[in-house]
């Protein structure tokens, strides 16, 4: 479950997002679409609880799993330690047969050993989706998932995430300004700029 | 995963500046065990060496040297006294007992001391094997000399003329016989050879192969026998005021083992003091460069840091991060400048040992070396405080918004 209520955020005087009513049943999923600077990732951060909003509330079911733009898996360990590390920080017990089980499931069995270094672009994006589910997350965000893909890699993007959130039973919500993931998704929320 | 397990992985991530950082910390720890070891070991050994010596009667001259010479055997005589100058000052009413020493030849480096039972009995010695001396040429093998020189009893050896680099020509005509081996004390008289007075004074007369030593020892002038010193026991505290003051006021000098040995650490002390002020000088530059090796990762780390806290960590645990990331730089380098340290303290020990001078030995610990772990450890936190503070004040979402 997702809920926004007279949101507005605010980077000094100046306003990046305005949601006066935004409302996502759990297992849904949603695009937010909108053009650099339209408040896209401020959105998902304010939904991961990353931010505060200057006004309004934001009420989301947790955990919250993340995929960032950039990806940003820690270089210095190995992927399945990535994994690790998520469930770590978060105060979950370590399970090591839960991430074997996670990267079997994005087809990573095989590099959990390697470093992020060591994968391609694909690879680590599949690890950082799988890095976003290993705490069986009640939300899945992602941020612009299919920026610099081409339309076969940008289809398994979009794939792997909402097969991954509908094995948690999660909430998707997918940023981007990627005009090619608006047919896959019947729920849009669209950002000015 | 936990806290360490992050934090060595980053430090294998950056193998060269881990490496470095290490090396610095672990050199001016090093620094400071050498000179703690050493000095501390070399103090023990000449508070050893000189317990229930009260004072030393020697030839007129450098006090110091008379002291080095005739309580740790390191330094060369100051000159002979005259047998008769000795007997008087031991019939002395200040004087509890006097121990003769009559030096001037070595074996292989191990000085030959010609004395009287009293001497291995002042130091507590016991004989691991054979006997003492019962008759001139007679000689006792302290145990470092004896496992230096592998003679064992019964045989049968040559002195040399003087002592370490002045060694001169073996005294062949008339060679000392091994009657026994001591025990270890842990003082001087494991480097020494012991011999009977009369001993070396039959060296050092022309004696022909097959002279009986009894009758060449009655047939020396009394003005012959010469002795090196007198090792004094005070008979009263009082003594301690007058005795001194009479000595040097005849024919001989007077030098006090606790005063000499005293001054010759605050001689030593100026040093020492530099050298241990240059090890902590290390030191510091180690937390200053743990400080900017740590204060760079910040900046190389910000996204890494926005993700973890993005993944749930809290503001404590990634300053927990870094204050243990700099906490096993340190506890390493200490570590590390420990075994450092010992194994150069025995180097030094070693060469110390092969010249016969004070033993010291990388192999024996001092509690001060805790303190050492202490300062290292304390170095490594607080080199780490401040980035581990700003890290955990960083804001996730420009982090990750910068993209």
């Amino acid at each position: 479950m997702l809920s926004l209520k007279g949101v507005r955020h605010r980077y000094g005087a100046q306003e990046v997002l305005r949601i006066e009513r935004f409302e996502a049943a759990q297992g849904e999923k949603w695009l937010v679409l909108g053009p650099s600077g339209s408040g896209k990732s401020t959105l998902l951060h304010l939904i991961a609880g990353l931010l505060e909003p200057s006004e309004g509330t934001v009420e989301a079911a947790r955990p919250v799993g993340i995929v960032p733009q950039k990806l940003h898996l820690i270089s210095s360990l190995t992927v399945a330690q990535n994994l690790l590390l998520a469930q770590y920080l978060a105060g979950v017990k370590q399970d090591p047969a839960r991430a074997a089980q996670v990267l079997a499931s994005v087809g990573l069995a095989e590099r959990a050993a390697a470093r992020p270094r060591e994968l391609s672009h694909g690879q680590a994006q599949r690890a950082a989706v799988a890095r976003a589910v290993m705490n069986r997350p009640r939300l899945l965000v992602a941020d612009e998932p299919t920026s610099n893909l081409d339309d076969a890699h940008c289809a398994a993007a979009l794939d792997l995430l909402e097969t991954q959130a509908a094995e948690c039973g999660a909430t998707l919500v997918v940023a981007t300004h990627d005009a090619r993931a608006r047919p896959r998704f019947e729920k849009r929320l669209e950002l000015g700029a | 995963m936990n806290l360490p397990q992050i934090s060595f992985a980053y430090l294998r991530a950056k193998p060269l500046a881990t490496a470095l950082n290490l090396l610095l910390l672990a050199l001016g720890i090093a620094t400071i065990a050498v000179l703690m070891l050493a000095t501390r070991q070399l103090e023990e050994r000449m508070t050893r060496d000189a317990r229930g010596i009260d004072l030393v009667a020697g030839a007129k001259g450098s006090p110091m040297q008379l002291v080095l010479s005739a309580v740790f055997h390191l330094d060369a005589p100051t000159g002979n006294i005259a047998l008769a100058d000795a007997r008087e000052l031991a019939k002395n009413r200040a004087v509890k007992r006097a121990i003769p020493l009559a030096l001037g030849d070595s074996y292989r480096g191990f000085r030959i001391v010609g004395t009287n039972h009293d001497y291995p009995a002042h130091y507590g010695a016991r004989l691991a094997d054979g006997s003492l001396w019962a008759k001139p040429m007679d000689a006792v093998f302290g145990s470092e000399a004896a496992r230096a020189t592998r003679l064992k009893v019964g045989d049968q050896f040559a002195a040399a003329h003087g002592v370490g680099a002045s060694m001169g020509d073996d005294h062949d005509a008339l060679p000392y016989r091994v009657t026994g081996i001591l025990a270890p004390t842990g003082s001087v008289i494991d480097r020494v050879v012991l011999t009977s007075v009369e001993s070396v004074w039959l060296v050092h007369e022309h004696v022909e192969p097959g002279d009986e030593p009894a009758k060449v020892l009655a047939a020396m002038h009394e003005e012959q026998k010469e002795l090196t010193a007198l090792l004094i026991q005070y008979a009263s505290p009082l003594a301690a005021a007058l005795l001194p003051r009479q000595v040097n006021a005849g024919p001989l000098q007077a030098a006090s083992p606790a005063y000499e040995s005293a001054r010759l650490f605050r001689m030593l002390g100026v040093g020492i003091e530099v050298l241990r002020a240059f090890g902590f000088v290390l030191v510091l530059t180690a937390g200053l460069s743990v400080f900017i090796a740590l204060t760079n990762a910040l900046e190389e780390r910000r996204y890494d840091l926005a993700v973890m806290r993005m993944l749930g960590a809290s503001r404590g645990k990634l300053m927990a991060l870094l204050v243990v990331e700099g906490l096993a730089l340190a506890a390493a380098g200490a570590v590390l400048g420990l075994v450092l340290g010992h194994l150069l303290t025995e180097v030094l020990g070693a060469a110390l040992r092969a010249q016969q001078q004070v033993p010291v030995t990388g192999w024996a610990w001092a509690v001060e070396e805790l303190w050492l772990v202490a300062l290292a450890l304390a170095v490594g936190v607080v080199a780490a405080l401040l980035p581990a503070w700003r890290a955990s004040r960083a804001e996730v979402a420009p982090v990750l918004a910068e993209g």
